[in-house]
């Protein structure tokens, strides 16, 4: 144990890695998706017999380098950041951290090996075979888990500010639902068992994970930046409470059509709808924590990217509410809609958020200023805009896909009728897709050439439990 | 410039995300097979998705003129 808290490296070194290694998962990820939105709008743009380029293996690396690489390593890279920051002492061990962070990294490797060549569940979302499940578990969120939750015992603060209470259960729900999606690897678990259980996992990365996390980075970054307390502290114990209760169980939305229970298609739908509560909790607590500091939105790159990623997640929660309906969910199930929504939470309101929390605090650790305000505003803009007509394009095609049912028109017409969608798709995807490889040489050249900040702290100071937002940003 | 940019673009991307849970909620009771052409939908949808996006578009643009108005 003392090996492991042996003061050696410097205060910050696990986030700093974890930030970069986050970024270089974002430009491999969405670089990987030029193959499957290429595939989507020209089917045979790239040789067929190239096993390794068919969209059945480029797909689930996509998903799993932007989910596992990019989403999952700027988390941990946050709470590594903000954590001590919010207990007022140091990373319970910088070097398990730092391991974490490498360890984190040859795991991405490995589900890039296995998944590009077929090695796979054939589990949507839950893909990595049992050996990598495990690997994931013992050694990479484990390890951060332990991180979190004995910084957060070795506190020298009274009270927990909201963030930490999100980061501390959130890390036990990852680790949960995890397992209990990696389940049917190791146990016979076969039929709607486990289709249920498969998607359970899926949604709960999203809902006891992603979500909850993110919001947590919102809550620290929003108030630190604008100089205002948080609006209320009871609307976040609303909005952690809400989560808990009704975000864990709505998995079976995902399986309307199939022949699983009625009552449980009707529970999860209820609990999808009671989503709202949370969802506007969260909302609200943040825009009027920007209360008479609207005019900031621009002046802080960081609070541009996080406060906008906190505005989609108003048509992202209220979609996400009432598409899980049964009459709503069988028009829009299986078509683009659902991809478009997918985005607008892992790529709208989740990363919006976690490069707002990058841009905050990456510069800060390394003690530099950023190195081109001009390029982080290209950044924004290329993602933004990209992102606006990859998101309308996606939408419309599920619309159309949508409307082809109700007509009962033949499939093959309504793929047809989707290929300007799917063009459109492309061409403001790779707005996105290009404007991510700028943030990471914006990083990069931050640490080399940045212009070294005087005697700032990495850790924000003057945080307790009640009073988390006085120190300036 | 940039900052009513940002203003009227997260305000339109809010509207039209709620536009889209709108066009559900009224597409159903205007009746799903009325229009001869099946796109007809999908273009009343969209309609509906635009007016919501353009209407919060110009209330975020608002907010904004209302703090530049009191020199903020």
């Amino acid at each position: 144990m003392r090996f492991l808290t042996e003061n050696d490296l410097a205060e910050g070194t696990a986030a700093k890695h974890f930030f970069f290694s986050a970024i270089v998962m974002l430009v491999i990820g969405t670089m990987l998706a030029i193959v499957t939105s290429f595939r989507l709008a020209w089917p045979d743009i790239f040789p067929n017999d190239t096993i390794l380029l068919q969209f059945g293996r480029v797909r689930p690396v996509h998903v799993h380098f932007v989910i596992f690489g990019w989403i999952f390593m700027a988390f941990a890279g946050a709470m590594c950041y903000m954590t001590p920051a919010l207990c007022k002492t140091k990373l319970w061990s910088e070097r398990l951290g730092l391991w974490n962070c490498w360890a984190w990294n040859l795991g991405m490797v490995v589900v890039f090996v296995t998944l590009i060549n077929g090695l796979t569940t054939g589990r949507e979302y839950q893909d990595l075979i049992w050996p990598v499940d495990l690997y994931v578990l013992l050694f990479m969120l484990l390890p951060l888990a332990v991180n979190v939750w004995l910084t957060m015992l070795n506190r020298r603060i009274e009270g927990l500010y909201v963030t930490l209470w999100f980061f501390a259960a959130a890390c036990l729900f990852i680790i949960l639902t995890y397992f209990i999606g990696a389940i049917p690897d190791f146990f016979p678990v076969t039929g709607l068992a486990e289709a249920y259980m498969t998607w359970w996992h899926a949604h709960n990365v999203l809902g006891l994970w992603i979500t909850p996390v993110s919001a947590a980075i919102a809550y620290y970054i929003i108030p630190k930046v604008s100089g205002n307390t948080l609006y209320s502290h009871k609307i976040g114990h609303l909005h952690f409470w809400s989560i808990i209760a009704f975000y864990s169980t709505p998995g079976a939305h995902h399986l309307m059509g199939a022949p699983i229970p009625e009552w449980l298609k009707s529970f999860a739908s209820v609990s999808g709808v009671l989503i709202m509560i949370p969802a506007l909790a969260f909302v609200v607590n943040m825009l009027m924590t920007m209360k008479g500091k609207w005019w900031m939105y621009t002046k802080n790159i960081s609070l541009q990217w996080a406060l906008t990623g906190v505005l989609f997640a108003i048509p992202l929660n209220i979609q996400g509410a009432f598409q899980q309906t049964r009459t709503l969910n069988w028009y829009i199930h299986g078509t683009h809609w659902i991809v478009a929504h997918a985005h607008l939470a892992l790529l709208g309101f989740s990363t919006f958020i976690e490069i707002g929390a990058i841009y905050y605090g990456l510069p800060k650790l390394l003690k530099r200023k950023l190195y081109s305000m001009k390029l982080a505003k290209i950044h924004f803009w290329m993602t933004a805009i990209g992102f606006l007509g990859f998101w309308v394009a996606l939408t419309g095609g599920g619309l159309v896909q949508g409307a082809a049912k109700v007509y009962e028109i033949p499939y093959i017409e309504s793929v047809i009728a989707t290929h300007p969608y799917m063009v459109g798709r492309v061409w403001f995807g790779l707005m996105i897709i290009f404007a991510q490889p700028i943030f990471l040489y914006n990083m990069v050249m931050t640490a080399k050439y940045g212009e070294k900040e005087g005697a700032e702290k990495t850790a924000p100071k003057a945080e307790t439990g009640q009073q988390p937002a006085s120190a300036t940003a | 410039m940039e900052r009513t940019l940002t203003f009227v673009y997260s305000g339109f991307i809010v509207g039209l995300g709620l536009g889209t849970v709108f066009q559900h909620a009224f597409l159903p009771i205007l009746g799903m097979r009325i229009y001869g052409d099946w796109y007809g939908l999908l273009n009343t949808g969209l309609l509906i998705s635009l007016v919501t996006g353009i209407l919060s578009a110009i209330s975020f643009w608002y907010l904004n003129a209302v703090m530049r108005s009191q020199g903020k």
